[in-house]
């Protein structure tokens, strides 16, 4: 398989996520319809049931640098969350979270905000105390 | 990587050795299944004196289905989007596996020239070249000497 | 470094043991899109045709008005593309194989580009109503997934020559819709 080059990986990912065809519970699309690099998108997850995240709705920022998917986007919560993976100051996903530790070229942005939505339900993540719904970092 | 099919080595040699006048293309040293293109804007259209940067992908099943062509350089028309997505039959429903980069490139050049308020990717565009085909032009005309100024050799 | 199937491969199975309940909810989800599609794709054609047909005509009025706009569309476009789907399977097999003492050392396939006679046993095929010629195994692909000639357009299933494609470049045809 020939490798796709970024641009053309992200317009793939910009259809999926404009048609809607991907998982109710995350989605994603540009933060600028007229940004030609496709660097800057916006993200959303819906919090997981059974948890203290129960119908709270994350809105997160995603960087695809030039390097992606070599290398795995930048994420950052704009809602405020309390999970150990994300910084508590800047709302960053740690570059240690697994999913971008071990980051694979097929991995898409939907994979990462798929697996956010996991650790919010881990058990040892989802009694986790929660700030007021609608703040922001 | 895997082996490129000759089609494509064939393909890629002609470009280089006998080029299309108003039009070049690269493949990446890392990657020859994608391209870096240029093309000149058609003489007596709105695109005139312009130099239109594109990327092309050869997919995994060229050429049994087109080629991926984008515009890189901003560029005001109707049948091209804010993303620099084409919309174009031969890159869609009537691809044929005889077409090739070349024939592709050229029909995008021909785009340029005549373009399809009809049958538009960009509405707002579309609009406004339908209602105002003179602004429209002039906007194009404006674009390109922003977006598109050919660099001094 | 491992392919991209292989990545998702991977990928797939974590996710399937992972997210059993979700991947249950998503496949039902799926199943009622799949219902609503067929309902959808079958009164649509059947509902053109007209006279007979009010109790479907009413029906798909009423689904389309639930239905989104851009999902109509590409169900629609998704029977467009069936239609045009390829041939049998057995449609490119049985066309004529050309004697390998007719070719020209110059003749070469127009989908793979490789000159017919570097091969000691050129399998070559001739297509009945425009008489182009490919290597089998190309052509076979290709019809596979549509019904017309790589070369002219030509309808291998009937007769009719759409378009014929210029493929010396010298000019670009300009009235086959180019505007997709």
């Amino acid at each position: 398989m020939s490798k796709v080059p970024r641009n053309f990986r992200l317009l793939e990912e910009l259809e999926k996520g404009e048609k809607g065809f991907g998982p109710e519970s995350c989605s994603y699309g540009l933060a600028d319809s007229d940004d030609i690099t496709m660097t800057k998108w916006n993200g959303t997850i819906l919090g997981p049931p059974h948890s203290n995240h129960e119908n709270r709705i994350y809105s997160l920022s995603i960087e695809c640098g030039p390097n992606y998917p070599d290398s795995p986007p930048k994420v950052t919560f704009i809602s405020k969350i309390n999970l150990p993976c994300v910084n508590q100051t800047t709302g960053e996903v740690q570059t240690d979270f697994h999913t971008l530790r071990d980051w694979k070229r097929a991995y898409t942005m939907e994979t990462l905000l798929l697996d956010l939505r996991k650790e919010m339900a881990t058990p040892a993540n989802k009694k986790l105390r929660q700030p007021k719904e609608g703040e922001t970092f | 990587m895997a082996s490129l099919p000759k089609r494509i080595i064939k393909e890629t040699e002609k470009l280089v050795s006998d080029p299309v006048p108003g039009i070049t293309a690269e493949p990446h040293d890392d990657n020859l299944r994608y391209f870096q293109v240029t093309i000149e804007g058609p003489e007596q259209s709105p695109y005139e004196d312009g130099v239109f940067k594109l990327e092309l992908f050869l997919p995994d099943d060229y050429p049994m289905e087109a080629p991926k062509v984008r515009f890189l350089t901003k560029i005001y028309h109707p049948n091209i989007d804010r993303l620099g997505r084409i919309c174009l039959d031969v890159l869609k429903t009537n691809w044929s596996p005889a077409l090739q980069i070349r024939t592709v490139l050229l029909s995008i050049q021909a785009l340029l020239a005549s373009p399809n308020p009809n049958d538009p990717l960009a509405n707002d565009v579309a609009e406004d070249w339908i209602k105002n085909e003179e602004g429209a032009k002039a906007k194009a005309r404006e674009w390109t000497k922003l977006y598109a100024k050919k660099k001094p050799e | 470094m491992s392919t991209y199937e292989e990545e998702h491969g991977i990928q797939q199975n974590s996710r399937d043991t992972r997210e059993t309940r979700e991947t249950s909810q998503e496949e039902q989800r799926r199943q009622v899109r799949s219902q609503l599609q067929e309902l959808f794709q079958n009164f649509g054609s059947t509902g053109g045709e007209g006279n007979g047909h009010s109790d479907s005509t009413l029906l798909l009025q009423l689904l389309s008005q639930l239905l989104p706009e851009s999902l109509q569309e590409e169900w629609l476009q998704e029977m467009d593309n069936g239609k045009n789907k390829g041939c049998p399977d057995t449609f490119a097999a049985s066309l004529p194989r050309i004697n390998k003492k007719v070719l020209k050392p110059s003749d070469n396939c127009s989908i793979c580009y490789t000159n017919y006679l570097e091969d000691k046993y050129p399998l070559v095929v001739e297509l009945p109503h425009c008489h182009h010629k490919f290597d089998l195994e190309c052509l076979s692909v290709w019809l596979s997934r549509s019904t017309t000639c790589p070369l002219c357009r030509d309808d291998v299933m009937g007769h009719r020559v759409i378009n014929e494609i210029d493929t010396t470049e010298a000019e670009l045809e300009e009235d086959w819709g180019m505007y997709g």
